[in-house]
């Protein structure tokens, strides 16, 4: 309790001065050096309009494919044309647009809607943002050079592998992923911890607006759902370039473990591109319906239900594969049990609207699109999960139809929804409505005219993926038709871009909030704020706009917290988790090239690996470290002890430990981390399951118990010395805490070579159980290198006196890592040495 | 904004939603609201059932919603919670519950496997053909009868197939019969088929397995049992020589061109098993090229001397360099194959 | 508005973490239960134990009815007590009536959601008798 503190008057309202310096801190830099940008409402931006360009790229590749399809035999695209067609529709439309999408418009909206300067890691989304960029333009392009991808956007294995497709062009898909997945990661550590920890004061977990919590499920369901797929991707680039037989079943690999890694990524995936979209509807409706949202609770209910039931539904998509009809149902009971948190969010709109007095306006009408386009791919959604009827729908034109009302019907239509409605939050002008009305009737009509066929044409034997089809086969008629369709909905969205353009330039001004929406993006005014609010708010209900009509004029005359840039930083306020109490003010980076640079080396790397020009690769990823020092070596440090948050509330500048937002980073990413370990221990017992005993397969001696002690024994040393090293620095013992560090390091480097001597009998090609072993194996080694590097860091900050008592974060950090890779090599010892004497080696 | 009452955009949606009946004026090659099979109907049966349960499920929502969204009446106050736990809970756990119980009864029904006494028929998928070997049922699983795109089966009786793959993921559907299953390298999957109807079912590779996935079908001939019975017998037999000059030319060029390093004909040829189809009878098939072209002799010379380019990337050669005669003898002593 | 500004938190209280548990516990149980029989039926099924019965109950139902027990066990003990709804004029922003109630009447919701799940798929398999795969 401060004794400053006056609870009679609000703060004196910022002066002129102090406005002119907020504002000059949180300019964006001009001319060149704009790109050196990386707070979120920029960079959420430029994703955004990426993730669109994207989806105008992905549309072209369909108009190809229904050109191709409209008549029969014909020969419009070649075989290998349509192959890398296809594959490069789906891979761009699920990875270079659904998914950077939602995540641009989190980045970019979040901060206004949970009241923050900014979210807490604005160079590692920028550096997510370039990633994606890079990646994506690269992997797009191979279209123009004929190397794309054309095993299909699930790259199913064999026929992924070299043996069956030589050329580089799977490479490229892996290539593009994984900078997908780095900047899925990015993405999703930032939205978890901006949601926990960066939100305005008293904006507890159930005043967050309903966006906020779709997107806290949907970053955590990335958390979980894109490791697997890493792994994957691992695995299959392991055989390709190593010829490492995960899935080579001569060589005691399974097809099905690719198929299993990537619908473990690839169900959840489509709802992590659907929960957002229903947040957008659960912000949008209140303010039409001129009432709060009817069930806040149960759509958060709706919203974590949907996202763990997601989990148990990959094998939906492997109905057909011969798996056991007992395990088959699991997966039916699942696929149906997540139509009950979807139709509870249904009723839960439906309620919204049925006790509020709805106002049909524009973003209105695109909603009624999402209803009934989104509710018809539900309903199919059902049918799908049918056992039986998925043996005669799966991979026919009917599962095409179902998707694309899922997908268009559930994403894109509330996305466009958004688009008109925030329009003039960010541009300060409105769409047209006539415009936006015939954009939508355009849409609607052609893709109902495109996709309602599609369902009748796989019925009718139409299998996806193939490049054309017998005039005798009777699809000719509704192929044209779909065809048809495409082409209208092709001119809806170009017509819709048209709107968006012509509102951004020539659009009618809009009062301050147009829609006289409840929630907290309106409360100041627009457009919106590079730093937010001018004061960041306290919030005391889940429409502050409509239920504390004072908030707008204090926060514009900076009456709440933080009015000021005093420290000429960039500054936000850390609050708990729970109920949001002010914990301490975060320093924020100011616009920095780093980002952008650890972004292009990356891609170097990535490419010059995938044009097998090793040695530049090398070279690149040996550049990265140094980069990766200088960032953290930029993270800003705070100006002084505490900060005057305004209103006689005075908090730290500096936290370390659990309540530090950088700690609760490093926290994720180990959750990521550890679910990608997860993923390959999976893998590991998978195939033991799949070829039963004898465990190791024949030919492989089980090792002596005293070789893997050798390993084992460094790794707790580790383990002992890390947790000592931190110790020392808590009781400000610098020079022993460089000593402990030093002699971390050694066992690093010792815990490295053991394991590889230990490896060594081990043949990584002859048979998929050496293969997985390496890989367990390689994963613990490729820890213990990072910890490593680490480790240089610490022992650098410690000489430059960056650490101490007070300061021990990047030692915090380091040590857990470290322990994480301690750990790792003693999980992988012990299922390599250990499970097979358990399970009785045979 | 008023009401949208717009003729265009209403016209198109009728439209769409028509297309599919007039579409139906096209007798389908192969679909799977056309059972002809125990399994392939209690599919169809689900599918309608299906269809109008969504039918009424979407109009009374879409009833409820845009009631709620434009009537400008005021309405009952009804309870949040009646319509939450009501439509988004009770309703969709009762129907789902007995939707999900009813379709796995029937997909255990589905998937038992026939009596052991069936006749069975092991066939070996790859890219882009199917190859097809009858089991003897006295013997050790060895095949008596070995026969590529084509199986030909009694009506009325279940026949179980293994399903096999040689190089990448396949998968076996003829919609009128059945549903699909993968073939998967290093597993073996099982089918029960059955038809109920004599006639000639086509189907297609279901799962994407490379350039030519579009030019992969097979057709399932099902026959009265006695004809199948004579068919099997006259399988069983070696084929008689050729008669006349120009079919004794045409096995001449098939010797000496190349064909029988991977085709095998009974007593003619015996390449090492699974590299091409067997041409032992393939006169009698269907079609040629894995559904690609209907089985007449000038298709079959085409096919000889332009592979490549009527279906590129499949192993066949394209054996332009033959000439006319020659060419013309091939194809015809491979149709008299029968 | 007596207690603002707010006592600083010095790590995180009893209360954050009951929440996170609260709100996490039941999808963990789920999932963890899901994996469970999901892996025991592929086990069974896999290396043939599946067909052996035990009073006349195969040995695969026998597994899935045990895991289903312990899992609703687990669920339920860790289900909250109900908190009473908060008056809806507050003072103190940082009052967390609000918020104990929104906590405990989603994660209660949420048992409930889990325990039709679990039993959902777990009854399937009643009804899917066999291991065979395919058609």
């Amino acid at each position: 309790m401060s004794s400053a503190y006056d609870a009679t008057r609000a703060d004196e309202p910022i002066t002129d001065a102090e406005r002119r310096q907020l504002h000059e801190v949180w300019a964006q830099p001009r001319g060149w050096r704009r790109f050196s940008e990386i707070n979120n409402s920029v960079i959420g931006f430029y994703y955004l309009v990426t993730a669109l360009g994207f989806l105008f790229a992905g549309g072209i590749l369909a108009l190809l494919i229904r050109l191709q399809l409209a008549v029969p035999d014909n020969t419009l695209l070649s075989p290998e044309t349509y192959n890398q067609v296809f594959t490069m529709h789906g891979t761009t439309m699920m990875f270079l647009f659904a998914v950077p999408a939602v995540e641009a418009v989190a980045v970019y909206l979040l901060p206004q809607m949970l009241g923050a300067r900014d979210l807490p890691f604005p160079r590692l989304s920028a550096f997510g943002y370039w990633c994606y960029l890079f990646g994506g333009i690269l992997a797009f392009s191979s279209l123009f050079f004929g190397i794309a991808p054309d095993g299909g956007w699930f790259m199913y294995a064999p026929l992924t592998t070299s043996a069956y497709s030589p050329g580089i062009n799977a490479d490229v898909w892996l290539l593009g992923i994984g900078f997908i997945e780095i900047s899925a990661i990015t993405a999703a550590i930032e939205i978890i911890v901006g949601v926990l920890r960066t939100r305005a004061p008293g904006m507890s977990l159930n005043r967050i607006p309903l966006f906020g919590w779709y997107m806290l499920v949907t970053a955590t369901m990335i958390l979980f759902g894109f490791p697997p797929m890493l792994l994957g991707d691992a695995l299959l680039e392991l055989q390709r370039a190593l010829d490492l037989p995960f899935f080579d079943a001569n060589r005691g690999g399974d097809p099905l473990l690719w198929q299993h890694l990537f619908w473990m990524f690839g169900h959840p995936e489509v709802y992590i591109i659907f929960l957002p979209a229903a947040g957008i509807v659960s912000m949008i409706l209140p303010t039409f319906a001129q009432r709060p949202f009817v069930g806040y609770h149960w759509a958060v209910l709706g919203a974590i239900g949907v996202g763990f039931l997601s989990f148990a539904l990959w094998v939906h998509h492997m109905f057909a594969t011969g798996l056991p009809h007992i395990s088959l149902s699991f997966f039916s009971a699942a696929s149906m049990l997540v139509v009950i948190p979807n139709a509870i969010q249904f009723f839960c709109w439906i309620a919204t609207l049925w006790l509020g007095k709805p106002l049909f306006k524009l973003p209105m009408l695109y909603l009624v699109g999402f209803f009934s386009v989104f509710l018809i791919g539900g309903l199919t959604g059902v049918m799908v999960a049918v056992l039986p009827f998925d043996w005669q729908a799966h991979d026919t034109y009917f599962i095409v139809a179902h998707l694309h009302y899922v997908l268009i019907g559930g994403m894109v239509f509330p996305l466009l929804a958004g688009i008109v409605y925030w329009l003039p939050a960010s541009t300060g002008r409105m769409m047209d409505e006539r415009l936006g009305k015939i954009a939508f009737w355009l849409l609607f009509s052609g893709f109902n005219l495109a996709f309602l066929p599609m369902h009748w044409t796989g019925l009718i034997g139409m299998p996806r993926r193939i490049y054309t089809y017998g005039a005798d086969m009777g699809w000719s008629g509704l192929n044209m038709a779909s065809t048809i369709g495409a082409l209208v909905l092709a001119a809806g969205f170009a017509l819709f871009a048209y709107a968006v353009v012509h509102a951004a330039r020539r659009g009618r001004q809009a009062p301050d909030n147009p829609w006289n929406a409840g929630t907290l993006e309106w409360v100041e005014g627009i457009p919106l704020r590079k730093h937010g609010f001018t004061s960041v708010p306290i919030i005391r209900s889940r429409y502050p706009a409509w239920e504390q009509p004072e908030l707008a004029a204090e926060v514009r005359e900076g009456r709440h917290h933080l009015a000021h840039a005093r420290n000429a930083r960039r500054e936000t306020i850390v609050t708990t988790a729970v109920d949001a109490r002010p914990d301490y003010v975060l320093a924020l980076p100011h616009p920095t090239w780093i980002p952008m640079i650890t972004a292009i080396l990356v891609t170097v790397c990535f490419v010059s690996l995938t044009f097998k020009a090793t040695s530049v690769a090398l070279v690149a990823a040996v550049l990265i470290i140094p980069m990766l020092y200088l960032w953290v070596w930029r993270t800003p440090a705070p100006v002084g002890e505490v900060v005057d948050a305004g209103r006689g509330l005075t908090l730290p500048a500096f936290v370390s430990g659990p309540r530090s937002v950088l700690y609760s980073g490093v926290t994720v990413s180990l959750i990521f981390d550890a679910i990608a370990f997860g993923a390959l221990v999976f893998s590991y017992l998978y195939l033991f399951t799949v070829r039963g005993l004898p465990w190791p397969p024949a030919g492989y001696p089980l090792d002596d118990l005293a070789t893997a002690g050798i390993p084992a024994l460094l790794a707790l040393a580790l383990l002992a010395v890390g947790m000592l090293a931190l110790r020392l620095l808590r009781q400000d013992r610098r020079g022993l805490t460089g000593m402990a560090v030093a002699v971390a390091l050694a066992l690093q480097a010792g815990a490295f070579a053991a394991l590889l001597a230990w490896m060594r009998p081990i043949s990584a090609t002859a048979d998929a159980y050496g293969a997985t072993v390496w890989t367990l194996a390689g994963y613990a080694m490729a820890h213990l290198a990072v910890s490593a590097i680490m480790a240089v860091y610490v022992l650098i900050a410690l000489a430059a006196g960056r650490l101490s008592a007070g300061r021990p974060l990047a030692l915090e950090n380091t040590e857990r890592v470290n322990r994480f890779s301690a750990l790792l090599m003693l999980i992988t010892l012990a299922l390599i040495s250990l499970f097979p004497r358990i399970i009785g080696h045979g | 904004m008023k009401t949208p009452t717009l003729p265009l955009p209403c016209l198109v949606v009728a439209l769409a939603a028509l297309s599919p009946f007039a579409a139906m004026a096209v007798e389908p090659l192969q679909s799977a609201v056309d059972p002809r099979s125990p399994a392939a109907g209690d599919i169809a049966f689900i599918w309608w059932l299906l269809l109008a349960g969504g039918t009424l499920i979407f109009v009374g929502v879409m009833t409820l919603l845009l009631f709620a969204m434009l009537s400008r009446r005021p309405r009952r106050p009804v309870g949040a919670r009646l319509f939450i736990v009501g439509g988004g809970l009770v309703f969709p756990g009762v129907v789902l519950s007995a939707l999900l119980v009813y379709t796995v009864i029937v997909g255990a029904r589905i998937t038992a496997p026939p009596a052991d006494d069936a006749l069975q028929i092991d066939v070996t998928a790859q890219m882009w053909w199917w190859d097809v070997r009858y089991r003897d049922p006295d013997g050790d699983g060895s095949a008596f009868l070995v026969t590529a795109n084509e199986l030909r089966i009694p009506v009325g009786k279940p026949v179980l197939l293994r399903l096999h793959s040689a190089d990448v993921i396949h998968s076996f559907w003829v919609p009128n019969l059945s549903g699909k299953v993968d073939m998967i390298p290093g597993r073996v999957n099982r089918l029960t088929l059955q038809a109920d109807a004599a006639g000639t079912y086509r189907g297609q590779c279901a799962e994407f397995c490379g350039l030519q996935h579009s030019r992969m079908a097979l057709h399932v001939v099902a026959e009265p049992v006695a004809d199948w019975e004579r068919w099997v017998a006259q399988r069983r037999e070696v084929p008689a020589e050729p008669a006349g000059d120009v079919l004794q030319r045409g096995r001449r060029v098939f010797l000496e061109t190349g064909c029988v390093a991977c085709h095998a004909v009974r007593g003619v040829s015996n390449p090492p098993p699974g590299l091409a189809p067997d041409l032992t009878h393939v006169g009698s098939r269907p079609s040629i090229g894995a559904g690609l072209l209907t089985n007449t002799p000038g298709n079959l010379a085409a096919w000889i001397a332009s592979a490549q380019s009527l279906k590129p990337g499949s192993k066949m050669p394209s054996f332009h360099n033959l000439d006319g005669e020659s060419l013309t003898a091939l194809a015809a002593y491979l149709a008299s194959l029968e | 508005m007596d207690d603002y500004p707010p006592p600083r938190p010095t790590a995180p209280d009893r209360d954050t973490r009951a929440s996170a548990w609260h709100l996490a516990a039941p999808p963990a149980v789920f999932l963890v239960h899901f994996g469970a029989v999901y892996g025991w039926t592929g086990l069974a099924c896999g290396l043939g134990w599946a067909a052996q019965r035990w009073g006349g109950v195969t040995v695969v139902h026998i597994g899935i009815l045990l895991l289903t027990a312990v899992a609703l066990a687990v669920l339920w003990s860790t289900r909250p007590p109900a908190e009473p709804e908060a008056p809806s004029e507050i003072e103190n922003p940082y009052d967390p009536a609000e918020r104990r109630h929104f906590i405990a009447t989603t994660s209660r919701m949420l048992v409930w959601l889990v325990t039709v799940a679990t039993v959902m798929v777990a009854l399937t398999s009643v009804f899917a008798r066999s291991c065979a795969g395919g058609l």
